[in-house]
């Protein structure tokens, strides 16, 4: 965590307004381009109803926050967890795989291996992935976490989390692959 | 892979739905805290407030009291009829509070804490009008008492309309 983010978790934490917002301002277009990954909705309400809990949640629970790991990870956290429950609310009932500690090796291999087109072709076929192998994907691929913050943010554990990288680049290729075919 | 290439101007919230969300963000979270807070405050000192003006009361009856004993005077152009009629009125409608009050949910820690505190000082006002109705028997005294009496049966109805309007802004 940085000085300023210390200043201003701190001030926050002492309920002045102008670090909420200024906290706000700092993440919330990150947080709402990660969750809108997630969203089936072609409005935005979806993501913005969960953007709104999450900061309430983050806010009203500022005092327990200790610093151990970056505010935006944190707040990631809160948000993907918003939006997990509610798609686990809806029919198509969706569940974070688990995978044993030992799979990890397996796949850790075939990590660096893949490279993938960007922009709206990628998004497509990230939409076909389960939640978590996506979420660890745009976590580390695009937004840039570390395998020990995408744990803190998925509830998971490292191993877990290289796991799941693996595996959803083996899909995307496979995915990819079957898109070049049928082009 | 960088997030300009990955994501669109679809994925960025815009001007207006920023605001949309902080305003909804502020209206329920910090508006709340701030308020509760300053109510923790504003009840802690309005019931400081009234348990002095209950002590002051029931002083002031002792004091009355004396003083009627040791003057011996009594004012009699004041009906003692109407006293009584008044005190009927207060206590239908204390009763009809009491019912109201018991239907009101307490959720709300720092709700619950205030209420407890108004009804303590509930209990302590209701302490004082029965020790003044045991003492009715003295005719000398029956016109001051019961207009002390109404005095804390009006003290009970404010402190009972607090408890309403605390545990409503709870809800």
């Amino acid at each position: 965590m940085n000085s300023s983010e210390s200043v201003l978790i701190h001030d926050a934490q002492h309920g002045k307004e102008h670090a909420f917002r200024a906290l706000y301002d700092l993440n919330v277009d990150v947080l709402y381009r990660f969750l809108r990954q997630f969203s089936t909705s072609n409005s935005d309400w979806e993501v913005e109803e969960w953007i709104q809990r999450a900061f309430i949640k983050a806010f009203q629970r500022i005092h327990a926050f200790r610093g151990d790991s970056l505010f935006r990870t944190w707040l990631f956290r809160i948000g993907f967890n918003e939006m997990l429950n509610d798609k686990k609310a809806s029919p198509n009932i969706v569940q974070l795989e688990s995978i044993p500690d030992a799979d990890y090796e397996e796949h850790y291999s075939q990590e660096h291996e893949q490279s993938f087109e960007c922009g709206d072709s990628l998004k497509r076929l990230l939409d076909k992935l389960p939640e978590s192998r996506k979420a660890v994907f745009v976590l580390y691929e695009i937004e840039g976490y570390s395998h020990t913050e995408i744990g803190e943010i998925l509830d998971i554990s490292e191993s877990a989390s290289r796991a799941f990288l693996a595996r959803a680049k083996s899909q995307l290729r496979i995915l990819w692959n079957e898109s070049m075919r049928m082009q | 892979m960088n997030p300009e290439q990955f994501y669109s101007n679809d994925d960025m919230p815009n001007k207006v739905q920023k605001e949309k969300m902080w305003t909804a963000i502020h209206q329920s979270n910090i508006n709340k805290a701030k308020h509760k807070t300053n109510i923790l405050q504003l009840e802690k000192k309005s019931f400081a407030a009234g348990m002095v003006a209950s002590f002051i009361i029931i002083l002031s009856l002792a004091g009355g009291s004396e003083l009627y004993r040791m003057t011996g005077r009594g004012e009699e152009s004041v009906s003692l009829q109407a006293y009584s009629r008044a005190i009927e009125e207060f206590e239908s409608a204390v009763k009809a509070q009491e019912k109201s009050m018991k239907i009101l949910p307490e959720n709300d820690e720092i709700v619950r804490e205030i209420r407890h505190g108004r009804q303590r000082q509930i209990q302590l006002i209701d302490e004082e009008i029965q020790r003044i109705v045991g003492e009715m028997s003295d005719p000398a005294l029956q016109t001051f008492k019961k207009e002390k009496i109404q005095q804390l049966y009006r003290m009970k109805l404010t402190v009972m309309q607090d408890i309403v309007e605390i545990t409503e802004f709870g809800t």
